[in-house]
């Protein structure tokens, strides 16, 4: 190298000051360093710097809790990411980088890939044999939502009407509905009992005299006529039931005697014996 | 049903830890499955739906368990003490080691993280439905799904400090 610009003595001064250059560049770089001030004054600045000093081992670690706290922390933080590669591609070489220099968090990233495997293997666990015939047991005697809705409604009349004052509650209820209904002023059907009463005598006032005079008989031998036969059917009715009654508290009286006898016939053989 | 019941059983565990409340519950989560289906609409997906059943039905059982207890509950401390320290109804069907494993160091987690694995990890729900399902922000559910694993990760390693190496 004879022809040394300054350019190429710049590209080349580290290696002059700590004596890397051959014998020959060397030569060439101390010409020119005679002949441009510029150079020299350049080779005097970087001789002074002396060698660079090196940081501490743990300084990036130092730095790192002063100023995001827990390197552990922050890591872990991340490390459920970084091993689904959720992260971005700056914060996951940070991690990686963390995980590189510490071995718990590094065992913790082993473990939780073995999870991300493992886990999904517990999504089903087989019941025992007995399952689905229960189900099934419980499914194929339910109604469908109607009729359970319909049970569930006549149940809850069931119970309404054992109440010992349903009669009074319901005449109550009622009374206070044919009110609203019918007898207040402006109730939706105030009119409707003047207008029947009015529809009856206009009735009444355009039929014969004579056809009602031949149409009562005929009225009122039906009437007696359907009162006979109601009649009969209550008395055998009546008659029924009081047989069955006579009947069975008869058999139920002889029953009685019958048990009553053998307590008496045991307690006096119990009284003979002491 | 027959598709379904190991994963609903599987729910059921996770939230009872008792395998004969568990196998009720289940039915009972099938019975619902059954009253409801029309409740169901057919563009979405039917998991998350069942789980969601699955799920009520379990807290409504919980809360009639704490309503009216057990008579076992009420026995004396020994065999409560017995009774707890036994296996729990996954340990007692799993069949590997891992899975025993696994079991044993989720029967130690909150009820909430123990919930938000299973559905993530486990069940393989998305974020958004567990968000749904459980009623709280997507955000929330990432860091608790992001805690439990690493808190499930911790116990696995102090159970077998071999495992994943």
């Amino acid at each position: 190298m004879t022809d040394v610009t300054c350019r190429t003595f710049i590209e080349r001064l580290d290696d002059l000051t700590e004596g890397r250059l051959s014998p020959a560049d060397r030569g060439a770089a101390e010409e020119h360093l005679r002949s441009c001030p510029g150079c020299r004054e350049l080779e005097r600045v970087a001789a002074e710097a002396g060698d660079p000093v090196a940081p501490p081992a743990d300084l990036l670690g130092a730095v790192l809790a002063i100023t995001s706290g827990s390197t552990c922390g922050s890591a872990r933080a991340r490390l459920g990411d970084h091993v689904d590669h959720l992260l971005e591609a700056t914060d996951d070489e940070m991690v990686r980088m963390h995980l590189e220099g510490c071995d718990e968090c590094d065992r913790l990233a082993a473990v939780l890939a073995r999870l991300a495997a493992d886990l999904p293997s517990l999504a089903e666990l087989e019941p025992d044999a007995r399952f689905v015939p229960g189900v099934l047991a419980r499914t194929s005697g339910r109604a469908t939502p109607a009729a359970v809705w319909t049970a569930r409604l006549a149940a809850g009349w069931r119970r309404l009407a054992h109440r010992p004052r349903i009669a009074w509650e319901g005449a109550y209820a009622g009374s206070i509905l044919m009110l609203l209904l019918f007898g207040a002023p402006n109730a939706p059907f105030a009119d409707v009992p003047g207008r029947a009463l009015v529809l009856v005598r206009t009735v009444q006032a355009s039929l014969p005299a004579e056809s009602a005079a031949l149409e009562a008989p005929r009225i009122g031998l039906a009437l007696r006529s359907r009162w006979t036969g109601m009649k009969a059917r209550i008395q055998d009715a009546t008659h029924d039931a009081t047989t069955t009654v006579k009947r069975r508290s008869s058999a139920a009286w002889d029953r009685l005697k019958e048990e009553l006898g053998t307590m008496w016939d045991r307690i006096a053989s119990g009284r003979t014996r002491r | 049903m027959r598709r379904f019941q190991a994963r609903v059983y599987a729910v059921a565990c996770s939230y009872m830890r008792n395998a004969e409340e568990a196998r009720d519950v289940a039915q009972e989560i099938f019975v619902r499955v059954y009253e409801r289906v029309e409740s169901f609409h057919g563009d979405r997906a039917f998991l998350p739906w069942i789980l969601r059943v699955s799920r009520n039905v379990c807290i409504d059982a919980l809360r009639r368990q704490k309503a009216r207890p057990r008579a076992t509950d009420v026995l004396s401390e020994e065999t409560v003490q017995v009774a707890s320290e036994g296996p729990t109804p996954e340990e007692a069907t799993a069949s590997g080691s891992a899975r025993d494993l696994l079991y044993r160091a989720m029967d130690r987690m909150s009820d909430s993280d123990r919930e938000v694995l299973m559905l993530k990890e486990i069940q393989g729900l998305k974020v958004e439905e567990i968000a749904n399902l459980l009623k709280i922000p997507i955000g929330t559910v990432k860091s608790r799904c992001n805690r439990a694993r690493l808190d499930l990760a911790m116990r696995v390693r102090r159970l077998d400090p071999s495992y994943g190496a």
